[in-house]
This record gives C-alpha cells, sequence and structure tokens, in this order.
C-alpha cells in the first residue's frame, strides 16, 4: 500500500448504485486499484472512506443493497477524532464554501498516507483542500 | 486515524483484487465490465499520468498489446502506450 485513494459522496453514490450514470466510472478507478494490490509487491492505494461520507451517502455495510460496494470497495473507515474535528472546523473557517461533510473529507486527508488520490466529483473544492493542507496528492474527476 | 471496518488492509486489498478479477460487481451486468483499455486510463488517472488525457492512444496500445500479451496489464499498457506515444512525438 502506497497511499490513499479517498471517496467523496458521489463516489460513495455511485458505486453504491450500479445503474448511476457515474458508477462504471467510479468502478473502473477501484478495480485499476484492486489490480495493483494484488502484485506480489503490491502499489494499491489504501481506499477510505471518512464516516461522514458514508453517512451523507446512505452507506450502511448492513444493508443487503450494500454488497455492491462491499464487495468492489472493501474502503476502510476513517473515524472523526477530536484532533480532526479540530481541523475540519479549521477548515471551514477558511474555506467557508465548504461543507460539514467536506471538510471531514479534509481532516481525513490531512492525516491520510501520502500520496493523496481524491476521486470526487468536487474537484475545485478538493483541490482547494489539497492546496490549502500542503498534501501531496492529486483529484481524479469522477 | 485508520480503522479496520471488518477486516485488516492488506485482506481487504486482497478481496478487492478479488472482486477486481472476477469482474463480480458486474455480473448482472457485463456491458459495465472494465476493458484493459479502460482499467488502463483509470490507472493513468490515479497516477497523474499525462497519457490520460490520451484515451484513443491508450485504446491502440491495449488492442495491439492484447494481441501478443493475451494477460497484458493495465500497467503494461501504460508503458506500450509510453513508447507509442515517444514514437509518435519523434515522428
Amino acid at each position: 500500500v502506497t497511499g490513499t485513494l479517498v471517496l467523496d459522496c458521489e463516489a460513495v453514490q455511485a458505486l453504491k448504485d450500479p445503474h448511476h450514470p457515474k458508477h462504471r466510472r467510479a468502478a473502473d478507478i477501484i478495480a485499476a486499484n484492486a489490480i495493483r494490490g494484488r502484485r506480489s509487491a503490491p502499489t494499491s492505494l489504501r481506499v477510505v472512506v471518512p464516516v461522514a461520507v458514508r453517512i451523507e451517502a446512505g452507506w450502511d455495510r448492513t444493508d443487503a443493497a450494500a454488497s455492491t460496494i462491499n464487495r468492489i470497495t472493501q474502503g476502510l473507515d476513517i473515524a472523526c477524532r477530536d484532533i480532526d474535528a479540530n481541523l475540519a472546523v479549521q477548515l471551514r473557517a477558511v474555506m467557508p464554501q465548504l461543507s460539514v461533510v467536506d471538510a471531514t473529507i479534509g481532516a481525513a486527508i490531512g492525516s491520510a498516507p501520502p500520496p493523496v488520490r481524491i476521486l470526487t466529483s468536487d474537484a475545485d473544492d478538493m483541490r482547494r483542500l489539497l492546496g490549502y493542507l500542503g498534501v501531496l496528492g492529486s483529484v481524479v474527476v469522477l | 486515524l485508520v480503522a479496520p471496518a471488518t477486516t485488516s488492509a492488506t485482506g481487504s486489498l486482497d478481496k478487492a483484487a478479488d472482486a477486481s478479477r472476477d469482474h463480480s460487481s458486474h455480473a448482472d451486468l457485463p456491458h459495465l465490465r472494465p476493458s484493459l483499455a479502460r482499467l488502463a486510463l483509470a490507472t493513468a488517472e490515479l497516477d497523474g499520468n499525462d497519457l490520460a488525457q490520451r484515451p484513443e492512444l491508450i485504446e491502440r496500445a491495449a488492442a495491439e498489446l492484447v494481441v501478443h500479451q493475451p494477460d497484458a496489464t493495465p500497467d503494461d499498457v501504460l508503458t506500450y502506450a509510453l513508447g507509442l506515444a515517444a514514437g509518435s512525438n519523434a515522428a
């Protein structure tokens, strides 16, 4: 594992629903990453999902309807600790347009092993987050 | 900060890899199964590779490479596409 792939709300929604217009696109990214995970020396990114994203996107791992996304992502939850909550608040102070959920994505980015890739439909805000946090990473537009 | 959901990270990645190998997420939607070219394009995007801006070159590379190397990986396609790009730039 050589870095982190963060999913935003629409990425989760797209992966959850095989009929979502961006499902194929999102699934391609996840599949391409997974292929690198089966090398003898894996170079895949760890797929992570801030819990606020999972809540916003309605991803209940125990719901049978979530079986597709459970199977194809195996994404790990990122809990929001107090230190992350503080960073999220600070991010919203400097970027008032950020939603609470996006601020928690920012907090997750801030402490994720780099390089960080963000699978998102909100490229502008995510690039701003990366720039503000000074994190080595980039956006993969959904 | 990263809390395991139900399995270890290594186990999770292995399972994700298995899912990808089987393309089982698309078992009921076979037309959505990713082609080698699409996987190569997605890999380029994950890497921030400039080849991501040249999907037609990746398509060509995948089509040509798979004839000689049926088990080619997306990274193999990108390596070959890079060579094609260098050749076209030199011409």
